[in-house]
């Protein structure tokens, strides 16, 4: 599961990179504003929904890649 | 003396080849497989990303998940930081990239020979392109097509000699968007993101 995604920073808006793996093991992203001194991380008790919906997605993704590879 | 071969003569040597079948089957195949992703698409939307509103039959509402934002503050002497920290919902499907889940390119190449042996003594060249744009996937609108068509004719000498015409056409096809009632609501949400303090106090 590779999922790359991208959360509006609260503070000044800015889009936060946020790695799918990453997101679920707790990690902080900063907030790539350098004026900004704002990091997210999930939070533990929506991890599991979190980690449904990757696995889920990953699938469905799969599946695309392997209409768009004529099979 | 026969005469140069000209765009007519050059599309009469095309009459009976099922161009449009040739060129439509691939963009239909790709139109279909992302008909069915966007089914897909929904069916993963409804299921994962919302919940049935007990309150209202018929209704649903985004899942919401929850984040801790924190905050590095200096104290007002600027003697020491400390980490302020906030929780923030945002929609669930705020975070999964859904748009990612199309055939986004989709290339399909094949070249046409047509060759002919004409009589004639002039020299000459032509070239034609034909472009058209369509969205073939109506009942999805899910993609757009583009086609071009490039062909060439290089005749030389004179007396006899033969003519060949090669034909090598692409078709591309875009991102499938996210459908409207989706941007909108993914937009209001980035909108008005207000952290909330957090119930346990993180700050050190
Ligand atoms: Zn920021």
């Amino acid at each position: 599961m590779n999922i790359q995604t991208q959360i509006p920073c609260p503070d000044c808006g800015t889009p936060i990179p946020v790695d799918g793996a990453m997101l679920l093991t707790g990690t902080r992203f900063s907030c790539p504003n350098p004026q900004c001194h704002c990091a997210i991380a999930l939070n533990s008790n929506d991890r599991q929904v979190v980690a449904n919906a990757f696995e889920q997605f990953s699938y469905l993704r799969e599946r695309a890649q392997h209409m768009a590879s004529g099979h | 003396m026969a005469d140069t071969p000209s765009s007519s003569h050059l599309a009469k040597q095309f009459s009976g080849v099922p161009l449009k079948a040739l060129m439509g089957a691939p963009l239909k195949a790709a139109s279909d497989a992302n008909g069915m992703l966007a089914r897909s698409q929904t069916q993963f939307l409804l299921s994962t990303c919302f919940d049935v509103d007990e309150n209202k039959p018929g209704y649903m509402i985004p899942r919401m998940i929850s984040f801790t934002l924190s905050r590095q503050v200096l104290a007002s002497d600027g003697s020491h930081k400390t980490t302020e920290s906030m929780d923030f919902v945002v929609p669930l499907m705020a975070i999964i990239p859904i748009n990612s889940l199309a055939i986004e390119t989709l290339k399909v190449s094949f070249e046409m020979d047509v060759k002919s042996t004409t009589e004639y003594s002039q020299e000459s060249s032509q070239s034609h392109k034909d472009a058209s744009d369509d969205d073939i996937s109506r009942p999805y609108r899910g993609h757009q097509y583009s086609t071009e068509v490039h062909g060439s004719l290089r005749t030389s000498g004179k007396g006899k000699t033969s003519s060949a015409v090669r034909y090598v056409i692409e078709l591309t096809a875009g991102q499938l968007p996210l459908p409207k009632g989706i941007t909108t609501i993914l937009d209001v949400f980035s909108k008005n993101l207000t952290p909330i303090p957090s119930k346990t106090e993180d700050s050190q």
